[in-house]
């Protein structure tokens, strides 16, 4: 009884009614009254808010959007001036808004966000105008560290990733234009990067409310392995090692997988977690059963992979789906 | 905005026929399938999904070498019974969320290789869409499937773009718009009815969602392309014809709600849409993205009103692009409109604060 009780508290759907209705469970009088309560329609009240709130989000956006057009449209007889002018002066009125507001208002946040967004938009006006022949990542990192000030101070999670976005798309453009070199290592210092956003997620989320998006941990951990796993790919396709680096990206690879099933199975427990790793784990094992114990030429071995695949993903799935019925047993979600 | 929350199907019987909760045999026995699917979180199907489908190109790969499929028939001939296993999975499996994932990644292998054999038989586009049209609506018929229903919609509207481009007939598209756009009005403005019919149930959801997705997606395509053979003209005929679908979902709701048309806040908001649309006449599809805002309201579909509302920027953005207007002049129609909006805002809130003054007094 208490467990047809939890599953019963999945969202309604006309469909269900109409199977008790056929398996005669329910009358025709009840099946009527079952859908009519899936209707809630809005009231006259809600209609107000909702027409209120349109109006005013459209016609900023209309508006704005027309402001914008109309500068595009004279962009190319502006004076220097008055391009470097204007950012700014869109960076300084939407900070004045996010002070005047206060940043615990979502408005304000999003303001932020905005003024952030914008001094990307400045140094790269910059750029063109003035030609200064910098490489890409200067921008990329100079952007970073601009608006990390704000960052700190928003406590606004889409600010944050915007950072740390920025962050490894510098890093990335870094190495590629400047330091040039194994592309493994390069892999590691990203990983350690999005790593250190993960442990300070970690450690800093129970206690911050604005931090609680559940979203982030594999947002974060696939950010952190992702970038080890190509480099893994690398070595199971090629079958060699380029360099030194890359064995420790692999090594890392398989520690870090190894880590993450045991601690989101045992101490934390996120399902979504242990599923993104597993599949990053059969794309693995996958790739190197093709490269390196089938030949292509049988054509039959087209199909053993298919068959594989299937294998290992109901493997998976019905590991995951006995550990979540576990866990909902348990009371742990 | 207030999104109320759905009810759990506890809810639902717990109100309407609380006896039902104590057979408890023949409630598992009848929702094993839906209490299963519940087990199962977005990512988890998504895994199997994903499996599922590398699984049926790793089949197809094998097919192909095996040179089962060297003409057009042959290719024509697998496609078909690729689609027949796919039907006995779905049929038979219908528990099984792997088998119907593997089904459905069949079915679209199938597919796949019976247009590509017609084509390659026929080398005529018009023969290969109309053969693409006959197959996908068959398949909205007889394939129980809500996610291929919703591709099946979009395959159908892009094998009609095909035709029109080549025929080199791209305006035909307004005929196309104003057909999506009545049958996402059907769709959700009905959705009641539809929920009471035996048949209607299963199909009015992915037949919506599949054509509010596949109103956005072609006029996205057609307002982003810029070939001169193949520029679309007269893009106010797409506009009014929408325009006049929200123009009539708006005097339903507000027939519902009993405000009257001919005075007050009811003629206010009509004569605003009506100078609205005149307004935006040029770009149709803010206004498509407008109708989904507002049926996904109504009929309380956050997917619905999100997509709405992700489109209105890119629509914008896409709009800024196009050529048939200047710069100036977009930016006029924009800040025009803009205006009208903040406007109409600013007097239903004056309005507001009067009525609620005279309760108070009251």
């Amino acid at each position: 009884m208490e467990k047809l009780k939890l599953s019963l508290h999945i969202p309604a759907y006309p469909e269900q009614l109409l199977r008790l209705r056929e398996a005669g469970m329910l009358s025709e009088a009840q099946w009527q009254a079952a859908l009519d309560t899936l209707h809630d329609a809005p009231e006259r009240s809600d209609w107000q808010n909702f027409i209120e709130t349109l109006l005013l989000s459209l016609g900023s956006l209309l508006l704005l959007a027309g402001i914008l057009f109309f500068f595009a449209y004279n962009w190319a007889e502006l004076d220097k001036f008055a391009k470097l002018g204007l950012l700014q002066a869109g960076i300084v009125l939407t900070c004045g808004f996010s002070l005047w507001r206060g940043l615990e208002q979502l408005s304000a946040q999003v303001s932020l966000l905005g003024a952030a967004v914008l001094t990307g938009v400045l140094l790269a006006v910059f750029g063109q105008i003035y030609q200064t022949g910098a490489d890409a990542y200067s921008l990329f990192v100079s952007w970073t560290l601009l608006i990390l000030p704000w960052t700190l101070l928003s406590r606004f999670v889409f600010l944050w990733l915007l950072n740390l976005a920025l962050a490894n798309l510098g890093l990335f453009l870094y190495w590629e234009q400047a330091i040039r070199s194994e592309e493994s290592l390069l892999a590691l210092l990203v990983c350690v990067l999005n790593l250190s956003f993960w442990l300070l997620w970690e450690i800093f989320h129970p206690s911050r409310p604005w931090l609680r998006q559940i979203w982030l941990r594999p947002l974060l951990l696939i950010a952190s392995l992702g970038t080890l796993a190509l480099p893994t790919w690398a070595w199971v396709t090629s079958n060699h090692f380029d360099d030194t680096w890359q064995i420790v990206a692999v090594c890392a690879y398989a520690l870090g997988s190894a880590f993450v099933l045991w601690y989101y199975q045992f101490q934390r427990h996120d399902l979504a977690v242990l599923a993104f790793t597993l599949a990053g784990l059969i794309a693995t094992f996958s790739l190197f059963l093709m490269d390196n114990l089938i030949s292509w030429d049988a054509e039959w071995n087209w199909l053993f992979m298919g068959l594989l695949v299937i294998a290992q993903a109901a493997l998976a799935t019905r590991w995951l789906q006995h550990k979540l019925s576990q866990w909902r047993k348990e009371g742990r979600v | 905005m207030i999104f109320n929350r759905k009810p759990s199907l506890a809810e639902v019987l717990t109100h309407t026929a609380p006896e039902v909760l104590n057979q408890q045999d023949g409630l598992q026995q009848v929702l094993e399938h839906e209490l299963q699917q519940a087990l199962n979180p977005w990512y988890l199907r998504l895994l199997i999904g994903i499996s599922a489908w590398v699984a049926a190109l790793l089949f197809l790969i094998f097919f192909i070498v095996l040179n089962i499929i060297d003409e057009g028939f042959q290719a024509i001939f697998a496609g078909l019974c690729l689609l027949g296993i796919s039907l006995v999975i779905q049929y038979k499996s219908e528990q099984h969320l792997f088998w119907q994932q593997l089904a459905l990644a069949l079915c679209l292998a199938g597919q796949v290789l019976s247009i590509a054999g017609v084509y390659t038989t026929t080398d005529s586009m018009t023969l290969s869409a109309f053969a693409t049209l006959g197959l996908s609506l068959s398949l909205i018929l007889f394939y129980p499937d809500s996610l291929q229903r919703l591709l099946a919609v979009q395959i159908c509207s892009f094998s009609l773009l095909a035709l029109f481009l080549d025929h080199e007939l791209p305006n035909l598209i307004h005929a196309q718009v104003a057909l999506l756009g009545a049958g996402i009005l059907w769709c959700w403005y009905f959705e009641p009815q539809h929920q009471r019919s035996p048949r209607g149930v299963f199909l009015y959801r992915p037949l919506g969602y599949g054509m509010s997705s596949a109103l956005l997606w072609v006029l996205l395509f057609f307002m982003s392309l810029h070939n001169q053979r193949l520029d679309v003209e007269y893009w106010f005929i797409s506009s009014f014809s929408l325009g006049a679908m929200l123009l009539w979902l708006e005097i339903k709701l507000l027939q519902e709600h009993q405000i009257p048309l001919q005075q007050g806040p009811g003629l206010m908001i009509l004569l605003c849409s009506v100078l609205l649309i005149g307004l935006l006449h040029q770009t149709p599809g803010l206004l498509a993205a407008l109708l989904l805002i507002t049926l996904g309201f109504y009929r309380q579909h956050l997917l619905l009103l999100i997509n709405g509302l992700l489109f209105f920027p890119v629509f914008l953005s896409v709009w800024y692009y196009q050529l048939n207007w200047t710069l100036l002049d977009k930016s006029i129609s924009l800040m025009l409109s803009g205006l009208l909006l903040l406007l109409i805002y600013a007097v239903q809130r004056a309005w507001s604060s009067k009525q609620n003054r005279e309760q108070n007094h009251a």
